[in-house]
Order: structure tokens, then C-alpha cells, then sequence
């Protein structure tokens, strides 16, 4: 059997079309013009009023109160978490008890409504044989979509899983993302929330390339199912609760589950910054930067070209301050970290990011500046 | 675009520049090759036409760069896999769907004489249980027989040592041997 030629035969009509050649040539001719673009800074607009105020998917609901995203700052693995008094049990969740969950059977006493898992309050977007996943509450302004939900497993496997929202499939509308759950036990008894053994709390964070209009989007979950292979590995002192090195045999590439989300984008309340740059970090050199500003995290993108080889720990060690003066005189420092990088092909794109440890109000941000460098407005306080 | 003309780059050159008759030899010696090594690897058609887009473009850019230290066929195949590579990192696209690429395939078979029909249903028996192999498995197998590369270029261009590509043959064949009928388990 001459498997190359009967191939070819069998894939005859798998060729390049005259279309596909001129797209190819066209699209060459397209980057080398984009190369050169003159990028100017510009600022989005500023004038939203929905500072920290939440969206409930689906139901329509809009009250302004802290952030269920609030509960997973400091997190630590060691001890549960304090959750905020402006977290404890906010009035939405208590209106969509009383309106979105008919009990079965008896009416639930208050007792039994507050026993009740979180997952019964969101709205289930996953659910099959495995897991399910329910969206409690999802935020988006400008380029940031926040979302928390309830991950309940249903199997005893080990999971490995990765959750977010692209619209169409279309992945490269997202420039980063970050989250981070919590298991029952991080949660602390006076919070008010509860979880089952089987369920985790979790939160996503990420940052659109563009701003995330109103309208139907796609939840995505990634999913890997780890075999635990006991005994196989060598015995080692890890500081956590097993003290067993435990190896995982998985499938190298992730299955996935999707279900429709609907996400109602508020007006912009960010800032956007990007333009050019000639900075030399190493081997690298940055030629154009972004910065996007919520009231929860700053975020910065620099693109750039690399000589020679590049690794993956490139950025690790890497950080920049971006330094934000308001208009009443103060400013804040923010030293973002490593997020995400992509190279290749002498080309590069560094993600970085920090949250601030409390809310800013960009409406009153009057200056920033990159390490230093004035980017927008007058830098009070900025040598 | 069928490969009636025969290769006008040399294998090994010095740095070079590119142009635009360069680039259409480039597409023309090695296009459908291409093409149809990332339909098979993604299984997607659509997707691989993106990827092969994506790979001249890449090989526009990168071509001053190229130091002629593997045969530029070899380049361009490892640029190809590098971009199907991050195809495939979204999760979305990490399915193969076998009836889209099994019905190209049907599709060309009848278009065959008889005799070729009878003769290509083999090959479809083996691309189909190629198709089921986890990918890099999949991959190794393709470079291989499909793009017939020895297994020091399929080194390079997976960036692997030869001895891993050894392995990874070894265990593709070894799972193909397991599903494939005995006349066809012969040509592996």
C-alpha cells in the first residue's frame, strides 16, 4: 500500500484554492502594513456609574453590593476564609430564593433555605453525568467579564477543570484570564455560604480584547479526568494533606462541555490606555504597550520582538509599576506580575496584571504612568 | 494546487530574501502537503486552511531567519505543526471529527477508477484508525507515512530526540496493529 500517494488521491480535493492563495498572499501584504501603524493613545470613555454593583445572569437582577469576587481576596489554602459583612448573604441571593426556586413538597423553613447549597441559587449551565456548573453572578464592564459559579462533581474521579466565556468560539477575543476556587472547608461557618462536600466555589476573571457587548455568549468548561495511580510514585513530604507524592495518569488533551450564558455588558466604566514604546528588557524589545484599568485590577499588555531563543519562565521574574494618581491628589502604585505570555516566531506578547487590594474608581483616575513613564494626565507625585 | 512543477528551491541556501515568486513556490511545492497533513492532524479542513494561512504568513516573516540548518521543507513542516500545535491548545478545536474527514475521503475515492477505488478502501480503513490515535501519536505516524520524513527530520520538526520518535512510532503502530485487519496491519 503506498499510503503518501493514496492518500493524496483520497484527499484530492484538500488543496490550495486560488482563494486560499490569495488570502495568503493578501494577508502578508496586510501585516506588513499593520506593522507600521502609528498606535495613539487614547481613553474610553469614563462616565458608568455601576462601581462594584453585580449582574445576575438571567434574571435581571442589579444591586449594588460587594463583589462575591471579594471573597477570594487573600486567599490562602491554610484557613477559611473571612468573608466581608457586606458579603454575608446580599439581598439578591434572598430574592431569588423567594422568586426562582419553587420548594418541592413543604415550604422550607428559614433554616432549611439557609442549609441549602449555593448551587440551587445560580442558574445551571452545565450539567451531565460528571459535573455541573452553576453561574451565581456575572459582572462585565468595558473588558472585564467577571463571573462566579458552583462547580458540583457528581463523580469520584479526580477533575481537572477550566472555565470561561468566549462568544462563538472565538478565544482570540480574550487577552487573560485568572481565577481561583474554594473548597467547603475555606469557607468560613459565618459567611453564610455553605457547600456541599462535592462542590467548589469559584471565580473567573477575564479581559476582552474589545468590550464585551450585551447578548449571548458561550460558558466553556474544560475538562480532564485524573486517574489517581496509588503507589507507583516515590514517597515524598509535600506539606499538604497527603503526604503521599501522588501521580495523575490524564489524557493529554481536555475534553469540553459548553452551555449558552448571557451576559449584559454595563457602559464602560475603565480606562484605556495603549500606544508605543522603545523599551529593552534582555533579549526583548517592547514596542507597544496597553493598559487597562478597572476598579478591581490593572492590566498590562506589551507586544513586542525578541532575538535569539525565548523560554516560557521569561516573564516570571519580570514586573512593572504602573502608577495611577486620582484627582484628589493621591496615587497608588501598582506592581503588575506575569499573567500570560505568548512568543514565537521572534514575536512576543506579555500579560500582566494586579488587583488592587480595594476598589479604585477609574472616574476619578487624573494621571498614570508606566515605571515611571507619563502616559496619561498630569503625574502628581511622579518624579 | 497540484505539485506538477518540480522543486525550484534549493533544499540548502544561504540567507535569503523573500519575494513574491519565492513565496508562491513555496506554496506551490509544499501547499496541499501541508494542507493536508493539518486536516489530518486537526481534523478539520476549515481549521487547517487557517493553519496553513497562518504558517506562510509565519514563514514570510521568519524567512531571513531561516539559516538552512534542516531542509526548507523540513522548516516549513515544523512551522505548520507549531501552528497546529497552538490550534489545537483551545479546547474547542481539540475534537476530530472522523465523518467530515472520512467523507472528503469517500468523496475522492469515487471519483477513482474502480480498480483505484477497491485498492484506496484500505488506505481509508488505516487513515480512519490514524485519526482515532491521540494526537501526538497521530502526528508522529503522519510525518512518517504520509509525509514520508525520516525520523531524524520528524525529530526536528517535533523537536524531539530521535530516540522519543522511536518510541512514539513504536506505540502508534503498536496500537494501530491492535484495530487494524491483518492485510493492512502489514504495511506498518
Amino acid at each position: 500500500m503506498e499510503i503518501r500517494e493514496n492518500t493524496d488521491r483520497l484527499l484530492a480535493q484538500v488543496r490550495v484554492s486560488r482563494r486560499m492563495y490569495q488570502r495568503i498572499m493578501e494577508g502578508k501584504e496586510m501585516r506588513r502594513r499593520r506593522k507600521f501603524v502609528l498606535r495613539k493613545a487614547v481613553v474610553l470613555a469614563a462616565a458608568a456609574v455601576l462601581l462594584m454593583s453585580t449582574m445576575y445572569v438571567g434574571a435581571g437582577y442589579l444591586k449594588e453590593y460587594t463583589s462575591l469576587r471579594d471573597i477570594f481576596v487573600n486567599n490562602t489554602l491554610d484557613e477559611p476564609l473571612e468573608v466581608p459583612q457586606g458579603q454575608k448573604m446580599p439581598d439578591i441571593y434572598e430574592n431569588i430564593l423567594d422568586t426562582s426556586l419553587p420548594m418541592t413538597g413543604e415550604a422550607a423553613s428559614a433554616g432549611e433555605e439557609a442549609d441549602r447549597s449555593l448551587a440551587g441559587l445560580g442558574e445551571r449551565i452545565i450539567d451531565n453525568e460528571l459535573f455541573s456548573v452553576d453561574i451565581l453572578e456575572v459582572s462585565c464592564t468595558g473588558r472585564e467579564l467577571s463571573f462566579n459559579y458552583i462547580l458540583t462533581k457528581k463523580t469520584e474521579q479526580e477533575i481537572w477543570t477550566n472555565i470561561f466565556i468566549a462568544r462563538n468560539h472565538d478565544e482570540c477575543g480574550t487577552a487573560s484570564g485568572f481565577g481561583d476556587y474554594l473548597r467547603p472547608d475555606q469557607i468560613s461557618e459565618s459567611s453564610g455560604y455553605k457547600l456541599a462536600e462535592n462542590q467548589v466555589l469559584g471565580t473567573y476573571t477575564q479581559l476582552g480584547k474589545e468590550e464585551y457587548m450585551s447578548g449571548m455568549y458561550t460558558l466553556y468548561v474544560d475538562y480532564m479526568l485524573l486517574d489517581r495511580l496509588s503507589g507507583t510514585g516515590p514517597e515524598q513530604q509535600t506539606g499538604v494533606e497527603n503526604s503521599n507524592f501522588v501521580m495523575y495518569e490524564t489524557d493529554e488533551t481536555p475534553n469540553y462541555v459548553e452551555g449558552p450564558i448571557e451576559i449584559i455588558g454595563s457602559e464602560d466604566y475603565c480606562i484605556a490606555l495603549e500606544g508605543e514604546q522603545d523599551r529593552v528588557e534582555k533579549n526583548v524589545h517592547f514596542s507597544a504597550y496597553d493598559i487597562y484599568i478597572t476598579p478591581l485590577t490593572v492590566y498590562l499588555t506589551l507586544d513586542g520582538t525578541y532575538e535569539e531563543e525565548m523560554t516560557g519562565d521569561w516573564g516570571m521574574a519580570s514586573s512593572h509599576d504602573i502608577t495611577i494618581s486620582f484627582t484628589d491628589g493621591t496615587s497608588t502604585t501598582a506592581k503588575v506580575m506575569l499573567s500570560s505570555m505568548l512568543y514565537g516566531f521572534g514575536e512576543i506578547s506579555v500579560d500582566m496584571r494586579k488587583s488592587f487590594d480595594s476598589a479604585i474608581d477609574p472616574d476619578r483616575i487624573s494621571g498614570v504612568s508606566l515605571d515611571g513613564v507619563p502616559i496619561m494626565g498630569r503625574q502628581d507625585g511622579i518624579s | 494546487m497540484e505539485n506538477s512543477i518540480t522543486a525550484v528551491l534549493p533544499e540548502s541556501r544561504n540567507a535569503g530574501v523573500m519575494t513574491e515568486s519565492r513565496m508562491k513556490l513555496l506554496i506551490h511545492n509544499y501547499g496541499d502537503s501541508l494542507l493536508r497533513l493539518c486536516t489530518l492532524y486537526l481534523g478539520d479542513p476549515y481549521l487547517a486552511e487557517d493553519a496553513v494561512q497562518d504558517t506562510y504568513l509565519k514563514v514570510w516573516k521568519s524567512y531571513q531567519g531561516f539559516q538552512g540548518r534542516s531542509t526548507e521543507r523540513t522548516w516549513i513542516t515544523r512551522i505548520a505543526i507549531n501552528t497546529c500545535k497552538n490550534y489545537l491548545s483551545n479546547s474547542w478545536r481539540r475534537h476530530v471529527e472522523l465523518s467530515d474527514i472520512m467523507e472528503i475521503m469517500e468523496t475522492g475515492r469515487v471519483s477513482q477508477s474502480r480498480d483505484a477505488y477497491e485498492s484506496l478502501g484500505n488506505t481509508m480503513v488505516l487513515m480512519n484508525e490514524i485519526m482515532k490515535l491521540k494526537p501526538k501519536y497521530r502526528l508522529a505516524i503522519l510525518l512518517y507515512y504520509y509525509q514520508e520524513l525520516p525520523v531524524p527530520e520528524i525529530a526536528r520538526v517535533l523537536g524531539r530526540r530521535e530516540s522519543s520518535v522511536y518510541i512514539l512510532l513504536k506505540r502508534a503502530r503498536e496500537q494501530l496493529r491492535r484495530n487494524l485487519p491483518e492485510e493492512i496491519r502489514e504495511v506498518l
